[in-house]
């Protein structure tokens, strides 16, 4: 009786080595040689003692059972009852808890792979002080180089002559810095002077003087911008991304200060960012040099730098503690529409009016999340501000 | 005859705890000797009996311990604590004056 043997053992697996079942076992054990030996002093026969003795003691699991439910624990016993059955079942039928495992198992696998994607690129902050206090005007990617209006009314890419006056009249923002939106499109080619490394084509971002002041960061080595470099006729300098200068030249210190040849042009490395900062939006392409605006004309022959037709910067600047952001937002929209309509491509045909909905959107999105995405309520505020409000 | 299961709910606790109140017993013996003492007429059945002795030992008006009997033999004796004591005190005098009352219903013309 094989299967029998292997139900006691199993039975036994579940109670049997529980010290306190056993003791129950044993009580009620005695309780029943005490009525077998109490039934023999009346002259029975021992099979009749015993007989009787258990006719009298009736069912003894229900006893037991009922016992331990005092106990208060039986809702474990039963689930690991109920864990038994399923493991039993599953193993009845390999192919279909085979398939079931590996649902399980991919589900998991990818929903822990996209977490840690999402974790590592929307939840963590740039190493920015307070970024909070971070917006950006404008909330869509519009690229790169422009000329004339949007047909949407939304507003994100602005003129070199528009961020100026923006930066003038709007004391909302303890800084407003502007930064090249297309610079992923137009690579840079740069060769350390005097190497005989090769020249590579790399990501250089032009960015305003008060960049990286704006951001509130601080240099690994060297110095960051001022606005004395993005100034005419200031030397050109540039600043390396900390993740370049570890895998280009492993974090070597003589690498401020010495000159890089960027589209043939000598330009001083001036400092190290700080490390973990991979610039002001998300990209598979973060910049491997930033460069003051002023130096681009020079640097990669951009013509149109300071032409107030050409929309090609994108603005992010810190407010003042306690603005509120909505009527900045109101405020910032009349401004770019009547300065919009101050330039060449509408002052020139009297005709064409800029349409009602002119308008741009605060954002702490900067070109789809990367600067700390939420407000102090913890709601994001682009729900609280993408709204057609003009 | 009266077996425990009819009984008010709550009198087998009685009558437990004033069955180890006089000194420590195992469950057979309990059950035995309310039996002997009220002349057979209360048959306390082990499927309520055991059930009951864990309650109350969970609730602390009982406390239970391994020692031998007079033949020699190991068997978990039950007695009575402090607080099974109070409890036993308390049940006594709700059972006197609830068979008191009943008595006085059933005797009044």
């Amino acid at each position: 009786m094989l299967w029998l043997e292997g139900l006691r053992l199993r039975w036994q697996s579940l109670f049997g080595r529980d010290p306190a079942a056993q003791e129950l076992n044993r009580e009620i054990q005695f309780h029943l040689e005490q009525q077998i030996s109490a039934n023999l002093a009346l002259d029975m026969s021992p099979t009749e003692a015993r007989a009787a003795a258990m006719r009298v003691f009736g069912n003894s699991t229900v006893v037991k059972e009922e016992t331990r439910e005092t106990w208060g624990w039986t809702w474990l016993e039963q689930l690991v009852q109920d864990l038994q059955f399923a493991g039993r079942q599953l193993r009845k039928t390999p192919g279909f808890t085979a398939t079931a495992v590996l649902t399980r198992a991919l589900g998991i696998g990818a929903n822990t792979a996209i977490f840690t994607l999402v974790d590592a690129v929307m939840m963590r902050n740039l190493p920015a002080t307070d970024p909070k206090t971070l917006v950006r005007i404008g909330d869509n990617s519009d690229c790169c180089v422009n000329r004339g209006d949007v047909d949407s009314g939304d507003y994100a890419l602005f003129s070199t002559e528009i961020y100026e006056r923006l930066k003038k009249y709007a004391p909302e923002f303890e800084e407003l810095a502007a930064m090249q939106a297309g610079f992923a499109w137009r690579p840079v080619v740069a060769r350390r002077d005097g190497s005989r490394e090769n020249a590579r084509s790399v990501m250089g971002e032009f960015v305003s003087g008060n960049y990286f002041q704006t951001f509130g960061l601080q240099p690994t080595a060297g110095r960051l911008f001022s606005d004395s470099d993005d100034a005419k006729g200031a030397p050109m300098v540039a600043v390396m991304s900390h993740a370049a200068w570890e895998s280009n030249y492993s974090g070597s210190a003589s690498v401020v200060g010495s000159t890089l040849l960027i589209n043939t042009k000598a330009v001083t490395v001036v400092g190290i960012a700080p490390e973990g900062f991979s610039g002001d939006r998300l990209s598979a392409m973060p910049p491997e040099l930033y460069l003051p605006i002023e130096t681009m004309s020079v640097i990669s022959s951009a013509s149109y730098i300071h032409d107030p037709n050409v929309s090609w910067l994108y603005l992010i600047g810190r407010v003042k503690p306690a603005t509120q952001l909505r009527p900045l937002q109101e405020k910032l929209g009349v401004m770019v529409k009547e300065w919009l309509k101050e330039t060449a491509i509408f002052s020139n045909e009297p005709d064409k009016n800029l349409p009602e909905k002119t308008h741009v959107v605060l954002t702490h999105e900067p070109d789809r999340g990367r600067i700390g995405h939420r407000d102090s309520s913890g709601v994001p505020m682009r729900s609280i501000c993408k709204q057609p409000a003009f | 005859m009266g077996k425990p299961n009819d009984l008010v709910q709550g009198t087998l606790d009685l009558l437990i705890l004033r069955t180890v109140s006089r000194e420590p017993q195992h469950g057979w013996a309990i059950a035995k000797r309310i039996q002997q003492v009220s002349g057979d007429v209360l048959q306390v059945q082990q499927g309520s009996l055991y059930p009951a002795l864990h309650r109350l030992e969970q609730k602390k008006w009982i406390k239970s311990k391994w020692a031998e009997t007079e033949t020699g033999r190991q068997a978990k004796f039950y007695l009575l604590t402090t607080a099974g004591k109070a409890q036993l005190e308390k049940e006594a005098a709700n059972w006197s004056r609830l068979s008191a009352a009943i008595n006085l219903v059933l005797e009044t013309e």
